[in-house]
């Protein structure tokens, strides 16, 4: 009789388990994101990080050149535009966010310091360092984040600079930017990503 | 101590007597059919239900699971399609956009109505997120039916993703998509823009709901189907078990010739093969224990039959030396008296036993006569000078149908042993009661021992053990019984209120009827 029971349960559980209709699923990965080619270029640009209220990094380009468009510079003046320099840029993110920005729910990170404390920036050796006239220590991973990512989309095109802070109280460790970015990988052509 | 022994036997000697009465006046040989009512009735747990249980079973479990199996890839096979397409498609509308970050709401919505218009396969409503902005190009800004883990994958991870959600009973498909900006060749990173599709899946589920009805709608023939097998597979089962339990009763009933045809060569014809070497077997035991009892009974009768002759000269004898004692010497006078007591003592029970023989042989007949019973009582009870010693309540014109000669020998039995082991006064009283002819023979006596009352019926019981010497043959009750069992009656033997014994026999006022009429 016990085993008459559990072969009704066992025949039950299947017919359950097997349901009817459509059923709800878990979030299933498929495919790969949407590229858009939307950034202008980087001499034309003054691109920072700035956080979303769900604490990511989203990068907010601003075109700083209306040169290119009055022909000023560019390829009919024969003049080569020159890329915003990275002090500014940095200025531009320890500034805030813009009005459109703000519009958007973009922040900075508060433990940031003031534009006035960059001493300076310099590219060498394949390595960008930012000097700040503050110490460090307030600063939390997330600004550290900020800034990195600042700066490595300021001093190349696909942010793969290793990025070196110095402040009062000494240097980090040379850090490159976290934002979940695809690049190429240094040894290997093109990538597979398209 | 020998009495209840020899009853005992005499008993089993006595049913086997019947059973062979039985089994000879009705042989069918090789009969094992007799078509019952209750032959025919479903049993609900029966071999033919579960049989038909076990075939509707493992169809139902064959085809419910091909139809589970096959209803599971068809639907995986129409949802993957709706979803592959909506996911591929959603993707390549999100890549069309152009818009310039940081993102502007009211733009960005007219983007997300371009998206709508070009849905694929079903309509879908699209929702934008970025920073805190919410834009969608339906009603609510915000979806319901996003579930947090979707929205937490597609904003965590750079790829996109989709997720099946049942809201209020209708199935919906949520598509998540991140949008990267390219930052170089091969290059990307994420734009903080985020696009979800919300796409209704009706036509699938109405696809899938078709695939449950097909499925079921092949399935239950297939179950109908079944049925048919399981019917012929349980006749071929149940008819020789039907067969088997005919034989089986049939033999129990005394029909020991009884055989099963045996057909094929599968369990079943086995067992009718061992039923029919047991049944074999069982009927040469019984034949040879039925002619040893018919050997005893025969001894017994011969016996009897022999001693009668000489007891006849002996009974002749003693008259003339009764009636010569007077004229002898005391001593001499007190022996002859003795033998000639004791002989006629012997007389009596050699008629007893041969009366007896008459009965196990089944040789004792019944020449009935319509009688008035009171009368007939009457007439006993003054043949044996026994008129002032018994009471008697005898209501005229009770009329019956009786063996005179029989119920002269019950009453007579049963008043004689009244007086000669219970005491004065006896009352023999006589009633009609529901078709039955009731005769009450009481004494006044100390009634019977508990402990003896079944055994009293009982040839040579001996109610008084330390009495070796008894006045009867210690056979009358037994041929009592007989008799009234030859009437188609019953007697009882209790002891009435008073303390005396009362011995009741009840007969058929028209006499038996049955059986025993032809077999007597």
């Amino acid at each position: 009789m016990r085993r008459r029971i559990r072969a009704a349960t066992a025949l039950a559980a299947l017919l359950a388990l097997t349901g009817c209709g459509i059923q709800e699923t878990d979030v299933i990965e498929a495919g790969g994101p949407a590229t858009l080619d939307v950034l202008p270029a980087r001499e034309h640009r003054m691109m920072a990080f700035f956080l979303s209220p769900d604490g990511l990094l989203v990068p907010s380009p601003r075109s700083v050149d209306t040169r290119v468009w009055d022909g000023a510079v560019g390829p009919e003046s024969g003049t080569a535009p020159e890329p915003p320099s990275t002090a500014k840029t940095v200025a531009a993110l320890l500034a805030g966010p813009n009005a459109a920005e703000k519009r958007a729910g973009l922040s900075n990170e508060p433990s940031l310091p003031d534009p006035s404390t960059v001493a300076g920036t310099e590219m060498s050796g394949g390595t960008a360092r930012l000097t700040l006239d503050t110490p460090l220590t307030p600063l939390t991973e997330i600004a550290r984040q900020q800034l990195v990512c600042t700066i490595a989309y300021a001093e190349s095109d696909n942010g793969g600079v290793p990025v070196v802070l110095v402040g009062t109280d000494g240097a980090r460790p040379a850090a490159t930017c976290d934002n979940g970015a695809r690049r190429p990988a240094p040894t290997v052509t093109p990538s597979e990503t398209g | 101590m020998t009495g209840p022994r020899t009853g005992g036997a005499a008993r089993a000697r006595r049913r086997g007597a019947d059973r062979a009465a039985a089994g000879a006046a009705d042989v069918r040989p090789g009969s094992a059919v007799r078509p019952a009512a209750r032959d025919r009735r479903i049993a609900p747990f029966g071999l033919r239900t579960r049989l038909v249980l076990a075939f509707l079973l493992v169809a139902a479990v064959s085809a419910g699971t091909t139809a589970t199996l096959t209803y599971r890839e068809a639907r995986s096979a129409v949802l993957a399609s709706a979803q592959d397409t909506a996911v591929a498609s959603f993707r390549e509308q999100v890549e069309t956009l152009a818009p310039e970050l940081p993102i502007d709401p009211v733009l960005l919505r007219e983007y997300l109505f371009v998206i709508a218009s070009k849905s694929k396969p079903h309509p879908w409503v699209v929702f934008a997120e970025y920073g805190s902005l919410r834009v969608s190009s339906g009603t609510n800004p915000a979806s319901t039916v996003i579930t947090p883990d979707l929205r937490r994958m597609t904003l965590a991870r750079s790829r996109g993703s989709f997720q099946r959600v049942v809201s209020a009973g209708v199935p919906y498909l949520t598509i998540g998509v991140p949008v990267l900006v390219r930052t170089g060749p091969g290059s990307s990173m994420p734009s903080g823009l985020v696009l979800f599709a919300v796409m209704r899946m009706t036509d699938e589920e109405a696809n899938v709901d078709a695939l449950v009805t097909a499925a079921r709608d092949g399935a239950l023939p297939g179950l109908a189907a079944a049925l048919i097998p399981a019917l012929i597979a349980a006749r071929g089962v149940l008819r020789p078990v039907r067969q088997l339990r005919r034989a089986a009763r049939s033999m129990g009933s005394g029909r020991l010739d009884t055989r099963i045809p045996v057909r094929g060569s599968d369990e079943l014809a086995d067992l009718a093969r061992t039923f029919n070497e047991s049944a074999g077997q069982l009927e040469r035991s019984v034949d040879e224990l039925q002619q040893a009892e018919a050997r005893a009974r025969r001894f017994a009768s011969d016996v009897s039959h022999e001693l009668r002759t000489p007891l006849a000269g002996m009974l002749a004898v003693t008259e003339v030396l009764d009636e010569d004692a007077d004229g002898l010497d005391p001593d001499t006078a007190r022996a002859v008296r003795l033998i000639s007591a004791e002989t006629g003592k012997l007389a009596v029970l050699v008629e007893d036993l041969m009366e007896i023989s008459r009965f196990d042989a089944r040789a004792a007949e019944l020449n009935t006569d319509e009688v008035d019973v009171g009368e007939t009582v009457r007439k006993t009870l003054d043949h044996r000078r026994w008129g002032e010693r018994v009471r008697t309540d005898l209501p005229d014109g009770i009329r019956a149908r009786l063996d005179p000669r029989r119920f002269d020998v019950v009453v007579a039995n049963l008043v004689g042993n009244a007086l000669r082991h219970g005491s004065e006064p006896v009352t023999v009283r006589l009633s009609v009661q529901g078709g039955l002819l009731v005769v009450e023979v009481a004494d006044s006596g100390p009634g019977i021992r508990p402990e003896v009352l079944p055994h009293i019926f009982e040839r040579f019981y001996k109610a008084d053990a330390a009495r070796t010497r008894s006045t009867g043959s210690g056979l009358g009750l037994a041929i009592t019984q007989e008799n009234v069992r030859l009437h188609g009656g019953t007697i009882r033997a209790a002891n009435g209120p008073d303390g005396g014994a009362v011995l009741t026999v009840e007969i058929p006022l028209h006499g038996p009827h049955g059986s025993q009429e032809a077999t007597a």
